[in-house]
């Protein structure tokens, strides 16, 4: 216990309570360190969190109470309806409900209609509207209604009668009891009258509330499919539905019954195709979130590294009146703990209210609303801790650094200094870890499934390599910023520059955020990059027309031989995209888009960019011969598959081998898996003769907004078409991509953001560890302003050195991240060496570091020379 | 009229409710080419009296005067060239810049005043010459004993060929070895280069350097005793200890 008078302070650590007031300055700026790190964990956590739960939600309330659903093993396509009897025949079949669904248009979107996509090139959910068939009376079995106005259909309604859902109804104008016309593909305009209208709950959030219940004949009848249905919802008796056992049971004996031809699966699973799409892509904003943590870890170690320092005499004193090692530890550790608590605490609030921000942009990546935010308290307990932990880590050397000082260090008036032995590390450590690392990424061949971890572990292995390589290349990269700093700041700057080489473990970890946030910012950049690249090169190869004619009615093929009479165009070619699914080696099937092309026109028009394979001629005879698949690059790495192999697809007609003819690179479908085959396979194995979009191919010299004109007005007056060139495709793409990479630039600022902090707290703690000394420089003459360009001089000679090792190590890590994602399965790139963005981080280094320093300069130019000439 | 005049000079401080009365109406002149010690016990305004002389400070009321130009109330920037170019100061704790040279650190006022190296490398030269550290110019700080400190903090006040040079205590920190050098490039300085010197000591012996001491307790100078010999002289050093005693310093 410390006795002062007739006060008692039971605890030293009052000493800990009153150091972080009186440094306020600091304890602020080292909180915030903690608090943007542990937001951007929280924020990445709760943001995907929140984009599972809402997609969960979503397929879970549109699938209502059904335990099973029976579907066609191709996708969309519909089945005779004589199955359901079978189905309902089955034991542990409580109600087996039916439905058709078609996709049709509201009248007054076709002048305007265009197709809304995303970053795969897949329509957005609810672009297109819903008419669905049901049976009213079995379907309440499985389906919520909730009536807002007017009534339901009527068991054996045969009239034309509607159900929209009530907000779809207000934004469309129509009142109950009026008529709603829609354009059906095959059918033409049709128009229902308007009897009930349910709210977007239940049955009503399918397809996000765009669509309209119909009697079951009455759709069968509107969409040409008499004794046709699209589902089966089945409701499972209690027992088989309260049993996982029972169900899984269930599904496997409907699954052996019904065949090949159909999927029986759990309504969720739906859900978890869109959830695994974006796996990688949510693995990926994880990383971020945790290098804003290790990027703060540097500040919280400098800070208290610092701390430690400045008390260097009041320790000692400490020791010298009896506390012991032990206790001084204590202090110091009790210090980051408080900072740790609080920061943390602060963090997870503010990482919540990022997370609103973030779910936007997955929100416009997967089309799927995301209503509010989730997170989960094991979650934030466990950001919290991770927060609190790192900060404990941070300060343990500096904590046993200071429990290490010896009572005869209280007389010391100079602290020691740490150059010697942050080069010492640097040696030891540095290069090896630096090539430890590159040999993991280059030399060692991984898993995908292993990737991620290795992965992200190994870039955390090297960027403390490149750290620990920071105080070797100090010295000689501030002689070659020197000219250049005296250029900018005068004499003031060779005052300033030589500066960095005074501490250097503090230096070292200042650079060393700088470098990690700048090496973020390069990385993306030029990950994006070669995304991009990449995406271009197959938009030009692959759409390698002019124009893009689409129309929300289905087009036939009658269409294409009129379109390429139009004067100025040159070539016409059609595609077809199908859902599949593909047969993997396990037996699991995976969702796969079906491309089809006309072997006969393709190459007029457009190009593949092959990988593996023949050249493209005999690539397109092979397809015409049939039977024969090309598939993109991501699913050949993905599913082990090389060019002669067969993969297995569901068709129409059962399961059915495609040999692999070539491998391509191929953005269709994102993450998804895609092939391309024939139009004759699409025909024979699909049964789809329509088309999704002609690519026209202009004559040299023609106008494109006069073919455009003739196309919109003439050819396709009645059947709604709508024209887009390539050159606003690929801008659509690309701001699609851009959107998505928007959320990783926003996590690579957030790790600017902690380095600027760095910088801020490093400064400062310069300024105020050499306040005589500037005392000094004031008294000898040195003006306000040459105290500002002195210490300007400093922050840009270490926003050089950040620039120049961040952008250099983010180059690396861009070839690091490509790697990455094409071992993960996603996209198959090619690296793309990011000048611009290595520029343009450079620059934006050197202005973070003279941004950050603006304050402490302005402090150490108001430092009262007498105050500062009597401090110790 | 002196090179450098304290006319009726008071200053006071505010701590919290209490005003301290550091100087009370002190007057004092130094001539070219003079060497004045003050002497006083802690407290008694001393340091006080070299900031004000500084310009490092102003006074409550009075005028501080260099070279007949009035210095107290200029604006920071002015005060500051103007201590850049005619005041020279030495600390007890020298204050050298760690990260430059001995040769650098004496060259930094010029270096300040943004004049061109090649106008003063024979000065610097000179000096570190005259400090006897000529072989000591590539030397950190760091590497210097206290007394070379010393030296080279006495070469950079004299660098600008200033018109006053104030020294605080130039001698607490270091051995009387090296205290003496200091003080005989003191006296040196004053007699030879005609240089102007102010210097705050509690040291009998350094004071003896001077050509006058001037005592200062509680704020007023109370006395000014004038020094017969040069430096170190046994008999002068009993006179300012007798005025200490007899004035309870």
């Amino acid at each position: 216990m410390f006795r002062a008078g007739h006060i008692q302070f039971k605890s030293p650590l009052i000493l800990v309570v009153r150091n972080l007031r009186q440094r306020w300055v600091r304890t602020i700026l080292t909180a915030l360190g903690i608090v943007v790190g542990v937001a951007a964990m929280v924020a990445v956590n709760a943001a995907n969190r929140s984009t599972l739960i809402s997609i969960n939600e979503f397929f879970d309330e549109a699938s209502g109470k059904s335990d099973l659903t029976v579907d066609a093993a191709v996708n969309g396509q519909r089945f005779d309806q004589d199955i359901l009897e079978d189905v309902r025949r089955m034991d542990g079949v409580a109600a087996a409900v039916p439905a058709v669904v078609g996709v049709a248009l509201p009248q007054d979107e076709m002048e305007n209609w265009e197709q809304q996509l995303t970053v795969g090139a897949l329509p957005v959910p609810g672009s297109s509207f819903w008419l669905m068939g049901r049976n009213i009376l079995e379907d309440q079995q499985v389906y919520d209604y909730s009536l807002q106005a007017g009534r339901l259909l009527l068991p054996d309604e045969s009239s034309y009668s509607m159900l929209l859902v009530d907000e779809y109804a207000e934004e469309k104008g129509v009142e109950l009891g009026e008529d709603f016309s829609i354009a059906i593909p095959g059918t033409g305009e049709v128009s229902l009258r308007v009897v009930g209208l349910i709210s977007k709950e239940g049955i009503g959030v399918a397809n996000q509330g765009v669509l309209g219940i119909v009697p079951l004949s009455v759709a069968q009848e509107l969409l040409s499919a008499a004794g046709e249905i699209t589902l089966i919802d089945i409701l499972a008796e209690p027992s088989v539905s309260s049993n996982t056992t029972a169900l899984e049971d269930l599904r496997q004996t409907l699954a052996q019954r019904l065949g090949d031809e159909y999927n029986v699966s759990y309504p969720l699973s739906r859900g978890s195709l869109v959830v695994d799409s974006l796996h990688s892509y949510q693995q990926g904003l994880d990383f971020f979130g945790a290098v804003s943590l290790f990027v703060g870890s540097f500040l919280i170690y400098n800070a208290f590294a610092m701390t430690v320092v400045e008390r260097t005499r009041e320790n000692g004193m400490l020791r010298s009146i009896g506390t012991t090692k032990g206790q001084i530890m204590a202090m110091v550790i009790f210090e980051a703990l408080l900072l740790g608590i609080f920061g943390s605490a602060l963090g997870v609030g503010t990482g919540i209210l990022m997370a609103k921000g973030l779910v936007k942009s997955v929100a416009a990546l997967t089309g799927q609303p995301i209503q509010q935010i989730s997170t989960a308290p094991q979650d934030l307990l466990q950001s919290l801790l991770i927060g609190i932990a790192v900060t404990l880590a941070a300060a343990a050397i500096p904590a046993l650094q200071a429990s290490r000082t010896s009572p005869l260090q209280a007389l010391q008036v100079q602290a020691r200094s740490d150059g010697k032995r942050w080069v010492a590390l640097g040696w030891k450590f540095g290069p090896l870890l630096v090539l430890l690392s590159y040999l993991i990424f280059y030399k060692v061949p991984m898993r995908p499934g292993m990737m991620f971890l290795v992965g992200s572990n190994t870039i955390f292995v090297m960027m403390l390599g490149a750290t620990l390589c920071i105080p070797l290349v100090t010295g000689g990269l501030e002689r070659v910023v020197r000219p250049a700093i005296l250029l900018l700041f005068g004499n003031e700057g060779r005052l300033g520059s030589g500066n960095v080489n005074r501490s250097s473990g503090r230096t070292t970890l200042t650079v060393a955020s700088l470098m990690v946030g700048i090496s973020m910012v390069v990385g993306i950049k030029g990950l994006t990059d070669s995304f991009e690249k990449d995406m271009d090169a197959w938009v030009d190869t692959a759409l390698g027309g002019d124009l893009l004619v689409r129309s929300p009615m289905a087009m036939n093929t009658d269409l294409e031989p009129r379109l390429r009479a139009i004067e100025g165009v040159d070539a016409v070619t059609r595609i077809r995209y199908a859902a599949s699914n593909m047969i993997l080696p396990g037996g699991e099937d995976e969702y796969t888009l079906f491309t089809a092309i006309d072997p006969a026109t393709f190459l007029a028009v457009n190009g593949m960019r092959i990988q593996e394979g023949p050249d493209q001629g005999t690539v397109i005879a092979r397809l015409a011969a049939g039977d024969a698949l090309v598939i993109s690059a991501n699913v050949a790495i993905k599913q082990d598959i090389s060019v002669g192999d067969i993969v297995t697809l569901e068709t129409k007609r059962g399961r059915k081998g495609f040999e692999v003819v070539a491998i391509i690179i191929d953005f269709v479908g994102g993450e998804s898996t895609s092939v391309t085959g024939s139009w004759r396979d699409l025909q024979r194995y699909f049964g789809i003769r329509d088309v999704s979009t002609f690519v026209v191919k202009l004559s040299p010299g023609s106008s494109a907004v006069a073919v455009t004109d003739i196309i919109e007005n003439e050819v396709g007056r009645t059947k709604s078409l709508t024209v887009e060139s390539k050159q606003e495709f690929e801008q659509r793409i690309a701001e699609l991509s851009a959107q998505a990479f928007s959320l990783f630039d926003v996590l690579a600022l957030i790790g600017l953001v902690v380095a600027a902090l760095g910088v801020i707290n490093t400064m400062l703690m310069n300024v105020m560890e050499r306040t005589r000394e500037l005392g000094g420089l004031r008294s000898l003459g040195m003006e306000q302003g040459q105290v500002r360009r002195m210490i300007m001089a400093e922050a840009a000679t270490i926003g050089f050195i950040g620039g120049i090792l961040g952008a250099s190590f983010g180059a690396m890590l861009a070839d690091v991240f490509v790697i990455g994602l094409r071992s993960m399965g996603g996209f198959v790139l090619v690296s793309q060496f990011p000048y611009q963005a290595m520029a343009f981080s450079f620059a934006a280094a050197f202005a973070v570091a003279l941004t950050a320093a603006w304050y402490p300069a302005v402090r150490a130019s108001k430092v009262n020379i007498i105050d500062a000439i009597k401090h110790e | 009229m002196g090179v450098i005049e304290a006319k009726l000079v008071s200053k006071q401080y505010r701590m919290g409710e209490i005003v301290v009365d550091a100087l009370k109406d002190v007057a004092l002149a130094v001539d070219k080419g003079e060497f004045v010690a003050i002497m006083g016990p802690s407290g008694s305004g001393k340091s006080t009296l070299l900031h004000l002389l500084g310009g490092l400070d102003d006074p409550t009321s009075g005028e501080i005067m260099l070279s007949g130009q009035r210095i107290s109330n200029l604006s920071d920037k002015e005060v500051t060239i103007i201590r850049r170019r005619s005041v020279g100061f030495i600390f007890q704790f020298y204050n050298l810049v760690p990260t430059l040279t001995a040769e650098e650190n004496v060259a930094l006022p010029l270096l300040i005043d943004g004049r061109k190296s090649g106008t003063y490398q024979q000065k610097v030269g000179q000096l570190m010459e005259l400090v006897g550290l000529a072989d000591r110019k590539k030397h950190k700080p760091d590497q210097l004993s206290g007394g070379q400190q010393q030296r080279v903090a006495i070469a950079r006040a004299f660098v600008n060929d200033p018109q006053i040079v104030l020294a605080d205590e130039p001698t607490g920190n270091l051995d009387s070895k090296s205290g003496t050098a200091i003080l005989e490039l003191l006296r040196h300085s004053a007699s030879e280069l005609n240089q102007s010197i102010v210097m705050v000591t509690h040291d009998p012996r350094a004071a003896s350097y001077a050509d006058s001491v001037v005592f200062l307790k509680d704020g007023l100078i109370v006395q000014r005793l004038a020094v017969e010999q040069e430096g170190g002289d046994e008999e002068d050093i009993r006179q300012i200890m007798r005025v200490m005693r007899e004035l309870e310093l």
